[in-house]
């Protein structure tokens, strides 16, 4: 620990270690959540850990400050979600920099496994070309075990708002995918 | 379909989705974002408002240390010794004196002229206003002529001066009767305006 942290008496000692402890709890919970998140927009996994621990550093360093840690969860979803939309933005403004072929190049067929193959780039390209909202409540409710009212707490909206978008979202992917699916087309 | 085409249904997208986020950070994950925190050093948990106020009392006390410095502390030069000052400016930078507090207490400050001291009326000189005159030939002078008005201010505070006694001249001894004056005669300038009373 610190130096200073040492010098507190062991009352407070004790309220920094449950205070660590309380956090390396959260960070054990939520380190895949937070890092399903980022792979959702990014598709890369190294880009996706590098995001999710930004997440976990930033959360780290206004941990003491909240005032409702029960939200802390929720908080680091979208902060991941967030970081995840800087990444990406990056990567394809150096994309851009470096190759000006590859504008024309999706930046998630970068040799991935996980989309190799041309069904899983056509989904992801459904996905990406939703709103932003409805792209994030898609993501979530893509990743295992979330169902609609976790997802309005974790985006802090009302149960009906979720489905609604879920159902908008779906509507849209259907639309995409049925286009990119068509042997005609 | 009509037109052939298959229609994907929510069973099928979810269980896309959910197979393409079937995913999991590496095992080193969580004890790389642990070595991460252990190893930043601990911020030191100000509230916010508290830094911003320390800022804005920094900025303060740097502005007023400028503004209120030996510059406007001292009287401007006049129009003969400003032709003087603008000729070499290194001099007199080099002779300004820093806004100390104790320079601050023995300079007393600049007041505008409905409440500065008048001539006669004010308290009598005492050492302060000798430290203002050295601070102002420090700054209105170059360092020789400072050194001579220092000299001098400490011997005339020492009473270590002499002063000759006068020889007494032969024209000086003249009494006053000896010197014959001319009758001054005057005229009005105008001899018009006399018996008018005019004010000329």
């Amino acid at each position: 620990m610190h130096e200073y942290v040492d010098r507190l008496p062991d009352s407070l000692t004790r309220v920094a270690d449950d205070l660590d402890s309380e956090f390396d709890r959260l960070l054990v919970e939520s380190s895949r959540l937070s890092f399903r998140v980022a792979y959702g927009v990014l598709r890369q996994r190294q880009d996706a850990e590098d995001v999710a621990q930004e997440a976990f550093i930033r959360a780290h360093r206004h941990f003491r400050r909240l005032r409702n840690r029960n939200a802390c969860r929720a908080w680091i979803v979208r902060l991941s979600w967030r970081l995840a939309l800087d990444r990406q933005r990056a990567n394809r403004r150096r994309a851009h920099r470096d190759d000006r072929h590859a504008r024309s190049l999706p930046a998630t067929t970068t040799g991935d496994p996980a989309i190799a193959n041309e069904r899983a780039a056509h989904v992801w390209q459904a996905i990406d070309a939703l709103p932003e909202k409805l792209r994030l409540t898609m993501v979530l409710s893509g990743i295992e075990g979330h169902d609609t009212r976790e997802i309005a707490s974790l985006l802090g909206v009302p149960e009906g708002t979720v489905k609604s978008r879920l159902y908008h979202a779906r509507e849209r992917m259907k639309e995409s995918l049925q286009w990119l699916m068509d042997p005609k087309g | 379909m009509a037109d052939g085409s298959k229609r994907v249904t929510d069973v099928e997208l979810d269980d896309e989705l959910r197979s393409l986020l079937d995913v999991a950070p590496s095992a080193e994950f969580v004890p790389r974002v642990r070595m991460c925190i252990a190893g930043r050093q601990p911020g030191l948990f100000l509230p916010t408002w508290l830094k911003t106020s320390a800022v804005v009392a920094g900025v303060a006390a740097l502005a007023l240390a400028i503004g209120f410095g030996p510059y406007d502390l001292l009287p401007g030069p006049t129009s003969s010794e400003s032709t003087s000052v603008q000729g070499d400016r290194s001099v007199i930078g080099r002779n300004i004196p820093l806004a100390t507090p104790a320079r601050a207490r023995a300079v007393p400050p600049v007041m505008p002229p409905s409440q500065a001291p008048r001539p006669g009326r004010g308290r009598p000189p005492v050492a302060s206003d000798v430290a203002r005159l050295e601070l102002l030939s420090s700054v209105m002078f170059s360092p020789d002529v400072a050194d001579a008005y220092r000299r001098l201010f400490a011997s005339v505070s020492e009473a270590a001066y002499e002063v000759p006694e006068p020889s007494i001249t032969a024209a000086d001894d003249m009494a006053m009767t000896d010197i014959e004056i001319a009758p001054v005669e005057i005229e009005p300038l105008d001899p018009s305006t006399v018996h008018r009373g005019v004010l000329q």
